[in-house]
């Protein structure tokens, strides 16, 4: 909620985000969806991303370049292929959490059905409005993809650091 | 085949600061840096290295001056003390790896790796993962990594310090005969001074960033500059000195030493007498032990004392006997273990304590 809020002040009441909201047309729009997700869980992400390269022993660089690789490719032969797994659990998880967002997306993009109401504003949308078997598939249908989120991360050895 | 030398080379890492090292390694030559554990050892090679860049002072590899090349264009072979093996990558890739960013033709890259696991024995481990290896397996795949792409230098830090006794043993003769066979410069960091013996045909002493002593390794352990490498070399019976009396002859000299308990006869035929000494060191190895006998009569100019064990340790192939004399001065032996049965060495034994007057040692 207040990441939402923080962003709707940014992109209506400063000189650079009226810019930028000009430019992009993001708040009340499906791009606020993206940048709303984006805002919360890149923190997630860079999280993640600092763990997997924290625990990639920085010799091995240090060897690869004695061995005459420039810095650049020394990351990219050497590190990289060591943080695959580790990034694309990272990334999967991390969009597991933007899928998640409620308060900031509703709040900054709006919750208009079929236009900027994700899944979870759908759900709290019909839970309001009694319907609530559109609801409950809806939320089924969330916890599936929760599952299936799950069951990729420990297939590609994830390390649980994001709860 | 490379001479490296250092030029008054200062670095600070935070509150570390290694300061003016001034070091000359001749080529073809394995030199064993020595230290106790954050003396800087490993800062010095990876400034050599050019893993860090110093504040002032260069490094040359023979009269190139690459204190501003960076890693990758200084041809050195580096072997850290983890080995760093690539853990994604089979031993025949680690090995390949610095000759296929070189772009070596496959018909090259599979003579070289087969040329090196020939010489290091590790034939039989090329599909294996660096996981599933042993220490002493480890240790050779990394070196057979470094050198594949025919370094000018090889900085190893602490290459034997994962591997057990017996390995070490077998491998530092491997090694030497590798450097040997190879002719490359080695720059090698131990604190172990059975390892540093084995291999080294040179010695440096590092200590709080100071490099304070270098020369051959019978120089460095017999022949000690300081007070400090002398007890880091394990000479243990160390004496302050309380007084030099200059013979007439000039070719020894009487010390009075230990509070003026102890007198000993120091030959100075080599001329290598200091001017103003302050202690006398004499090596544990070069203290001779005899059974005394009750009616024995020791002239102490004769460099003979009668003392009583005090504590008899094993290490191995030599005794540790740790004496004193009845004044209390204080005498530590290294006796092979074979002459002990005939010295009947147990606590409180009385036994007679013979020094060389040329193994004794003034700085």
């Amino acid at each position: 909620m207040i990441a939402g809020i923080s962003l709707l002040v940014f992109f209506n009441q400063t000189a650079l985000g009226v810019k930028l909201n000009d430019l992009l047309d993001v708040v009340y729009t499906r791009r606020g969806i993206v940048v709303a997700q984006f805002f919360v869980a890149s923190a997630f992400c860079i999280r993640a991303l600092k763990a997997t390269f924290d625990q990639i022993n920085p010799r091995f660089e240090m060897v690869a370049r004695s061995l005459g690789c420039g810095p650049f490719r020394a990351f990219w032969s050497v590190s990289m292929p060591l943080a695959k797994t580790g990034l694309m659990a990272g990334w999967i998880m991390t969009w597991a959490r933007a899928m998640g967002e409620f308060a900031p997306i509703m709040v900054f993009a709006g919750a208009t059905p079929f236009h900027t109401a994700v899944l979870p504003v759908t759900a709290f949308l019909n839970l309001s409005s009694g319907h609530i078997e559109a609801a409950v598939g809806v939320t089924v249908l969330m916890i599936v993809l929760a599952g299936l989120t799950l069951s990729i991360f420990k297939k590609l050895g994830g390390q649980g650091y994001l709860w | 085949m490379v001479t490296v030398r250092t030029e008054n080379l200062t670095i600070r890492l935070g509150e570390f600061h290694l300061q003016r090292i001034n070091l000359h390694v001749q080529a073809g030559e394995h030199f064993v840096l020595l230290g106790p554990t954050g003396a800087g050892k490993t800062v010095l090679i990876e400034c050599i290295a050019g893993m860090h860049h110093p504040q002032s002072g260069n490094v040359f590899l023979d009269d190139e001056d690459v204190t501003t090349k960076r890693l990758e264009e200084r041809g050195i072979g580096y072997v850290p003390q983890d080995y760093a093996l690539f853990p994604n990558m089979t031993v025949e890739n680690n090995i390949a790896f610095g000759l296929r960013i070189r772009k070596a033709s496959a018909e090259e890259v599979a003579q070289r790796v087969k040329e090196l696991t020939d010489l290091l024995h590790i034939d039989s481990l090329l599909q294996r993962y660096p996981l599933t290896l042993s220490g002493g397996e480890k240790q050779r795949v990394a070196l057979a990594r470094a050198l594949a792409v025919r370094p000018r230098l090889l900085l190893l830090d602490e290459p034997l310090a994962a591997v057990d006794e017996s390995t070490r043993d077998r491998l530092c003769g491997e090694l030497k005969e590798i450097q040997r066979h190879t002719g490359v410069t080695v720059i090698h960091v131990s604190h172990n001074f059975e390892e540093t013996l084995a291999v080294a045909d040179s010695v440096g002493i590092l200590h709080n960033g100071h490099l304070l002593h270098t020369g051959k390794p019978e120089d460095v352990f017999y022949r000690p500059q300081s007070r400090f490498v002398a007890e880091f070399t394990r000479a243990e019976n160390i004496f302050a000195i309380d007084t030099v009396e200059p013979h007439p002859d000039a070719r020894t000299a009487v010390v009075l030493a230990d509070e003026e308990r102890l007198q000993l006869s120091v030959d100075t035929a080599n001329g290598e007498l200091p001017p103003s000494p302050t202690c006398a060191v004499i090596r544990p190895e070069r203290v001779r032990l005899k059974m005394s006998s009750p009616e024995s009569e020791i002239a102490p100019s004769n460099n003979c004392f009668v003392a009583r064990v005090r504590e008899v340790t094993n290490k191995g192939a030599l005794l540790r006997v740790e004496t004193a004399t009845d004044d209390g001065t204080r005498w530590v032996a290294l006796v092979p273990v074979s002459l002990s049965a005939d010295l009947l060495l147990q606590r409180g034994q009385s036994v007679e304590i013979g020094i060389d007057s040329s193994d004794i040692h003034l700085l």
